[in-house]
């Protein structure tokens, strides 16, 4: 299911939270990185019919979200980012009730519920009150409703925060097969969960779309600008303050870091392969330079 | 509405009745409120219907009034509580959500009817019970719905916190209140009362009739008050879900508004109405000394709307003059249609005109026919009652209606609750099935005659009951005849044993009203001849037990006031004024025959009874002590003689000091 923005601006009174972003989604499973408050979750609740936009255009395969919210809604499985479930229903009971809400039919719901149930691996846990829940099993509970009703397009926001390594892969895993044959759209500040999984992503900052294309070019946007380092200790502290710092670590008193930065930082320093990680702090800093100079 | 549409309705309704019921507060809140429902165990003697409708109904309803709005508001906020509301949000759902489950909300509350018309249930009757169960569950039902309604309304438009909840608990505590406080002042106040507190709509033996169209509008604007509050949740939804006005919702807005504003206007034009007929011109007319002596009166019902009437009257001129005029009072609802001498009709006045001049102490017969739609109402705690009335459906008229002529003899703006006696034979025709009982003996069917009566209480109602029991005539509502079996059965003894007293009465029976409806009557009720008169609320026979000494001599004094009146004794006025030796002597004989019929006449017993009493209350009561050893001394006959000296010299023991009435009985008595 493709997703066709356009022009997209949304403002809290004064605050501009999103700025004229236009974007398209071919399908399939889509990253949205960026930083907290750089307006994701904006974006996703404008998509997923919660929040109406100031002004421009988002449209879910032919339908737009203002016009048709209903035929939206009926097509899509959401994960907020912060959710909770009646604390003194059972998982079978809660997901049963959401199949309802969803137009899961009646007759199909039971068997429905227990397949999500199984993809989520909380099966054993049918019969159990969602109050009881960890935070973990709370999270695999919200992907299982989202699965409900088999929607063309599933929309997460910030999935994995609170899922112990192991979770966190068996989702990533999840999503991708889900992705297979329907529009995944992840939002996350975690580059790791993008990288596993999306064939496209988009970069939020600070309410503007700074990238959009494939991780591949993301990483392109750091190529030749990632060095790695190995400097004494009372020389860091200056070294740190000048170049974006992308890892480090302390080695017999000495400092090895990858740095970015367009030309070599000193002599000695070794340039090396970025990573998606790389391209998206690339992306990130470039745009605040960018501004300084702006502004400047 | 498609199939999906109302399995999401059915699922909404089912989940949220299960989040509310099963939980542990609800559950805890039942066993509080069964515990309170209790406490009027004994408390209370009204029918089934009676509980419902007034103390324990009206209890239950507001307070369930205020769990509503708390639920409501609980059930609202949850899913903003549980964080779910995002999630829910995303769902394609519509209004039928937040409908079924307010839905649910509403059934929750309806649960704890449950209590208070199980405990009605056990105050019965069964058909008492169950003539109220559909209008007490849908007038509790409303008042349950209008206020959820409203808590839903208020709590999805503003969204406000948790300090809400003591909104909308002092917004509660100011509609308990202030219609109440207001209503004496602005009947119209009333209509806010939509907890229904402090009032009742309701008589054993009218149900509602005595209402009129009142309850009607009051619901109706309470239908309206919830459409509104249900309009005001779809906009709200629609506009916030689906970024747009819901048409169904703009079209119930409208349609609310006018029906709460059209019913809302109904109901103050009711309560005008009543205030104006409050109102009672100033009677400007020369009053004559006459008197009616006989009364032959005609109640044709068959088109109860107006109701036809004939009243063929037997004037006597009393006084010294001649007289060419003689003046009545006549309901001005009450149109003359023909009469057998030249009428003239202004306002509450019927003067009949004479040709030839009636000579002093000559007697005349005339009649009058005439009709009308006669209602009178009166605004009670700002709700309009009727106090009189003729209805295809009953029929209450009381002397205050002036519903035959009565004579104009004193003050020209004096309102009349009696008349001189006269006999008076009264019939009603062409009543159907409807069943009639008055203050007078009845003598065929639906036909009632008496000697020396000074007023007519007419009533019919499908409800009511006559019935004999010994030489009492009992008339009562069906709902309370067990209780007023009881009540019967408690006069019957003393009656029977202090009648011999009163051999100047001529009692033939006693006729016992048991109705608790006794607006509009006059005071102290007086007999018609031979018939002691006794009307009063519904008591039960528990609480008229004879072992409780107010109760006694209640009955006692009750029965002595007709038998006094009926061998021409006097009394002082029943209040104001300070209390004579006349009234101290009525005192003596209430307190002498209450021994008399408890000791069975037995003087040794009355005596230690006297004596008993006295080192309860510290001192004899020496009155009732002279009337005692009168009765030990001569019997019965003696303290028939004192009796009736105090009949003849009532002006006499009026002016005696206290501390001399021991020794006046004593030597009316012949005491040696």
């Amino acid at each position: 299911m493709k997703i066709s923005i356009h022009q997209l601006t949304k403002n809290y009174r004064k605050f501009r939270a999103l700025d004229s972003i236009s974007l398209h989604i071919p399908g399939g499973m889509f990253g949205l990185l960026g930083p907290n408050g750089a307006g994701k979750t904006t974006l996703l609740r404008i998509l997923t019919t919660l929040l109406a936009p100031t002004s421009g255009q988002v449209r879910i395969g032919e339908f737009d979200v203002v016009q048709n919210p209903g035929a939206v809604r009926q097509r899509l499985g959401y994960l907020p980012q912060d959710f909770g479930f009646y604390r003194s229903l059972t998982a079978f009971e809660m997901l049963d009730y959401i199949g309802a809400m969803k137009n899961v039919p009646a007759s199909l719901r039971k068997e429905q519920v227990m397949k999500t149930l199984t993809e989520v691996n909380l099966l054993e846990e049918a019969r159990r009150k969602v109050g009881t829940f960890s935070g973990g099993m709370r999270q695999r509970l919200g992907i299982a409703q989202a699965l409900l009703g088999n929607p063309e397009l599933i929309v997460v926001d910030e999935p994995t925060a609170g899922l112990d390594p192991e979770e966190r892969i068996r989702f990533r895993n999840l999503l991708s097969r889900l992705a297979q044959d329907r529009t995944v759209l992840l939002s996350t500040h975690i580059v790791a969960d993008i990288e596993a999984s999306c064939t496209g992503l988009a970069v939020l900052y600070q309410g503007k779309l700074v990238f959009n294309g494939t991780p591949e070019a993301l990483i392109d946007q750091a190529k030749g600008a990632v060095w790695q380092v190995d400097v004494p200790l009372d020389a860091w502290p200056k070294l740190e303050v000048k170049y974006p710092v992308l890892s480090s670590r302390m080695l017999n008193r000495h400092m090895q870091a990858r740095l970015l930065a367009i030309h070599s930082p000193f002599n000695g320093a070794q340039p090396i392969e970025p990573g998606l990680e790389d391209g998206y702090m690339a992306v990130i800093k470039s745009t605040l330079v960018q501004k300084e100079v702006h502004y400047g | 509405m498609g199939s999906l549409t109302l399995n999401r309705l059915w699922t909404a309704f089912r989940t949220e009745f299960r989040l509310l019921a099963g939980n542990w507060m609800y559950l805890s809140l039942h066993v509080l409120w069964a515990a309170l429902v209790l406490m009027f165990l004994g408390h209370d003697n009204r029918s089934a219907q009676g509980l419902l409708e007034t103390t324990l109904g009206r209890t239950a309803i507001g307070l369930i009034s205020l769990v509503s709005l708390f639920l409501a508001a609980i059930s609202s906020s949850r899913s903003n509580r549980m964080k779910f509301h995002e999630l829910e949000d995303s769902f394609p759902t519509g209004f039928e959500v937040i409908f079924g489950r307010w839905l649910a909300g509403l059934l929750a509350l309806v649960v704890f009817l449950v209590e208070p018309i199980a405990f009605a249930a056990t105050q019965g009757p069964l058909t008492s019970l169950l003539a109220e169960l559909p209008t007490y569950l849908g007038e509790a039902g409303l008042t349950f719905a209008v206020a959820s309604a409203f808590a839903w309304a208020l709590m999805s438009w503003s969204r406000p916190g948790r300090w809400a909840y003591p909104l909308l608990a002092a917004g509660w505590l100011g509609f308990l209140l202030g219609p109440t406080i207001l209503a004496d002042r602005f009947p119209f106040a009333s209509l806010l009362n939509f907890m229904r507190q402090g009032v009742s709509f309701y008589s054993e033996l009218w149900g509602r009739l005595l209402y009129g169209d009142q309850p009607f509008w009051f619901n109706l604007f309470y239908i309206g008050l919830l459409l509104l509050f249900l309009a005001i949740l779809m906009i709200s939804l629609s506009s916030r879900r689906f970024y747009r006005s819901s048409l169904v919702g703009s079209v119930l807005l409208i349609i609310a508004l006018t029906l709460a504003g059209w019913s809302g206007m109904r109901y103050g034009s009711g309560v005008q109405a009543a205030q104006i007929s409050n109102t009672f011109e100033t009677l400007s007319i020369e009053t004559n000394s006459f008197t009616v002596t006989d009364y032959q009166l005609i109640l044709d019902l068959k088109d109860a709307q107006p109701a036809h009437f004939t009243a063929e009257l037997t004037a006597v001129n009393q006084s010294s003059d001649p007289l060419d005029t003689l003046p009545f009072r006549l309901n001005p609802v009450l149109t003359v249609t023909d009469a057998s001498l030249p009428v003239e009709r202004r306002n509450e006045l019927v003067i009949v005109h004479l040709s030839q001049p009636v000579g002093p102490g000559e007697t005349l017969s005339f009649s009058i026919n005439y009709q009308g739609m006669l209602r009178v109402e009166s605004i009670s705690d700002g709700v309009v009652e009727a106090s009189d009335f003729i209805d295809p459906r009953g029929v209450r008229l009381t002397p205050t209606a002036n519903w035959y002529p009565v004579p104009i003899l004193s003050g020209p703006n004096m309102k009349y609750t009696q008349h001189d006696p006269a006999h008076i034979r009264l019939t009603v025709i062409n009543s159907g099935s409807l069943p009639f009982a008055a203050n007078l003996p009845a003598v065929g069917e639906n036909t009632f005659e008496a000697n020396s009566a000074s007023w007519v209480f007419l009533i019919g109602s499908p409800r009511l009951v006559v019935e004999q029991v010994g030489d009492i005539t009992l008339i009562t509502s069906r709902a309370d005849l067990e209780q007023a079996r009881g009540l019967a059965s408690v006069f019957e003894d003393p009656l029977r044993k202090i009648t011999p007293f009163f051999p100047d009465a001529k009692v033939q029976g006693l006729i016992l009203m048991v109705l608790g409806e006794e607006g509009g009557l006059p005071g102290r009720t007086p007999p018609a001849a031979g018939y002691p008169l006794v009307v009063t609320p519904r008591y039960s026979p528990a609480n008229m037990s004879a072992t409780l000494s107010s109760s006694r001599q209640f009955v006692i004094k009750t029965l002595l006031t007709d038998l006094w009146s009926l061998s021409d004794g006097k009394l002082d006025p029943e209040y104001g004024g300070p209390i004579t030796s006349l009234e101290r002597a009525f005192q003596a004989v209430v307190g002498f025959l209450d021994i008399y019929v408890r000791e069975d006449g037995n003087p040794e017993r009355m005596q230690a009874l006297i004596q008993s009493d006295a080192q309860m209350q510290g001192g004899v009561d020496e009155d009732r002590l002279a009337l005692l050893e009168i009765y030990r001394q001569s019997g019965q006959e003696a303290v028939k003689n004192v009796l009736n000296q105090m009949y003849q010299k009532p002006d006499e023991l009026r002016g005696l000091p206290y501390e001399a009435l021991p020794q006046w009985i004593r030597s009316a008595g012949g005491m040696r």
